[in-house]
């Protein structure tokens, strides 16, 4: 027989997502780290930017979510992360910015703010929009494009014939620091990422290319904007730990008996906890995206 | 003369397409090609699906009548099972009660890759589902399960060993593919109890 097997975030929730959420609720943004380690100007002349896609190599990372070896296993104390394996992929360097953006809107009118179906996106969207094609007073072409939702983000990745990265290939990429291929147990670069993380919200979103380039030569991953992934709604939380004998299984299915993994990973917590709250047309202040594919 | 006979073909000719354009009962299936979709509809989705016959469809080739929709997979061991039998029991409820069955029950697979049309057929035949009211839907790519579970708010992932986690949402939607009504996890009595109210009151 099957066991049931479900998806938990363990005692960590109480302490971690409701962090989360006041982090979220204050409307937190990022503002620039200032100088930047990496000067040279992803822009040209003009102001246009050209998002290269380079290329990812094959890897791994430890997974989020920890997993009992033994499928039996009841015991939490039990629990190992497991290594996902990441294919080769190629990547946009950067974020999807305003002016790329535009440049779909154009030619995709049924993605204009006037026009988009209700289906694909809420009130919010493409916000720092005053009209169809022109950005608000003070919101830069360079700026990445937010009040994006997944069905849009998806578009415009699908008509550059690629998609949106799935969580574990975002993931792979972000665990890299400007040095380290995986420093997602650099209790310094954590510190970073928190920090960009609880900086108040600029006056406006700096462009991209402007925090922080890393190893793989991907800018931006922590410290501009919330990526969407292909999957953000794979993952279920549920309820107290204290209260996992009275578990809702009518809610879910055949999940795995997972428990939250990495605490030292505070950052991976937020992001997963950001994710869990949206819904495919959710246009977020602070949320964009990039396009990758596969090789 | 000739100009006789051809219009006289003209006139009925017009009559012909009068007669054609004339107001038909509701149930009828509209022609949804032509047809408006709403900003809000399900039917704005244009992802491919293959039904246990292997015909391929978009969703707004539901139109017309209300629709009970869900998400499921034929090896699913635990929940699945469960969903259907809740659906069935609405379905004999209906039957049996009200002698209703103007309506459609379309279940959409998470497998793209074992869930073939063959495979739907066999699970159907299993579980004894009338194809006159049952569909079930297959789609070649991932992305087209992914955006149908988006607008349903299901939750899914596809597991290593080729199971899938997923929550169960049962929703009913208009013959124009809004959404009317959403039950999360087991329909409970006074949600069946809704869900067939609701589908009552939608007979045009």
């Amino acid at each position: 027989m099957k066991i049931v097997r479900c998806v938990l975030i363990e005692k960590y929730k109480e302490k971690y997502l409701g962090l989360a959420a006041l982090f979220m609720i204050s409307g937190f943004f990022y503002s620039s780290a200032g100088e930047s380690a990496n000067k040279k100007t992803p822009f040209d002349k003009k102001g246009s930017l050209k998002n290269e896609v380079i290329q990812l190599p094959a890897g791994s990372i430890q997974s989020f979510w920890l997993e009992p070896l033994d499928k039996t296993e009841k015991s939490k104390a039990n629990f190992q992360p497991t290594q996902l394996q990441i294919s080769s992929f190629e990547s946009q360097i950067y974020p999807v910015s305003n002016r790329e953006f535009i440049n779909f809107l154009n030619k995709n009118p049924e993605w204009q703010k006037e026009s988009v179906s209700k289906l694909f996106a809420d009130e919010s969207y493409l916000n720092d929009f005053k009209d169809r094609l022109n950005l608000k007073k003070g919101v830069s072409l360079g700026a990445p494009v937010t009040y994006v939702s997944w069905f849009a983000a998806n578009a415009y990745c699908e008509s550059l014939k690629m998609r949106l990265p799935t969580t574990s290939e975002w993931e792979y990429m972000a665990s890299a620091s400007e040095t380290k291929a995986d420093a997602s147990n650099d209790d310094e670069f954590l510190k970073r990422i928190l920090e960009w993380y609880s900086e108040p919200q600029g006056a406006a979103v700096p462009k991209v290319g402007t925090v922080y380039k890393n190893l793989y030569g991907v800018w931006d991953l922590h410290g501009l904007v919330w990526e969407w992934v292909e999957d953000f709604n794979s993952n279920f939380v549920t309820g107290e730990s204290r209260e996992d004998s009275s578990l809702n299984r009518n809610l879910f299915c055949g999940a795995g008996a997972l428990a939250g993994g990495n605490k030292r990973n505070y950052s991976a917590f937020m992001r997963f906890a950001f994710r869990s709250s949206l819904k495919g047309k959710s246009s977020v202040s602070n949320l964009g995206f990039r396009c990758v594919r596969s090789r | 003369m000739k100009n006789k006979s051809f219009l006289g073909a003209r006139v009925s000719q017009i009559i012909l397409c009068l007669f054609c354009l004339s107001p038909r009962r509701k149930s009828a299936a509209i022609s949804t090609s032509k047809a408006k979709i709403d900003s809000d509809s399900l039917f704005n989705l244009k992802g491919a699906w293959k039904n246990q016959k292997g015909e391929m469809s978009q969703l707004k080739s539901f139109s017309g009548k209300p629709i009970l929709i869900s998400m499921v997979y034929t090896s699913c061991a635990y929940s699945c099972p469960m969903t259907i039998t809740e659906i069935q029991k609405i379905e004999k409820k209906l039957l049996s009660e009200k002698k209703f069955t103007n309506y459609q029950i379309v279940l959409a697979s998470f497998d793209t890759e074992k869930d073939t049309p063959a495979q739907l057929k066999a699970y159907m035949k299993k579980r004894t589902l009338d194809e006159a009211l049952w569909t079930f839907l297959s789609a070649d790519k991932d992305s087209t399960v992914r955006e149908l579970a988006l607008v349903l708010g299901i939750n899914y992932k596809r597991l290593a060993d080729g199971d899938f986690s997923h929550s169960n949402i049962l929703t009913l939607l208009s013959s124009e593919g809004k959404i009317l009504f959403q039950v999360n996890g087991f329909a409970s009595e006074a949600d069946s109890k809704a869900l067939t109210e609701l589908l009552l009151k939608t007979v045009p």
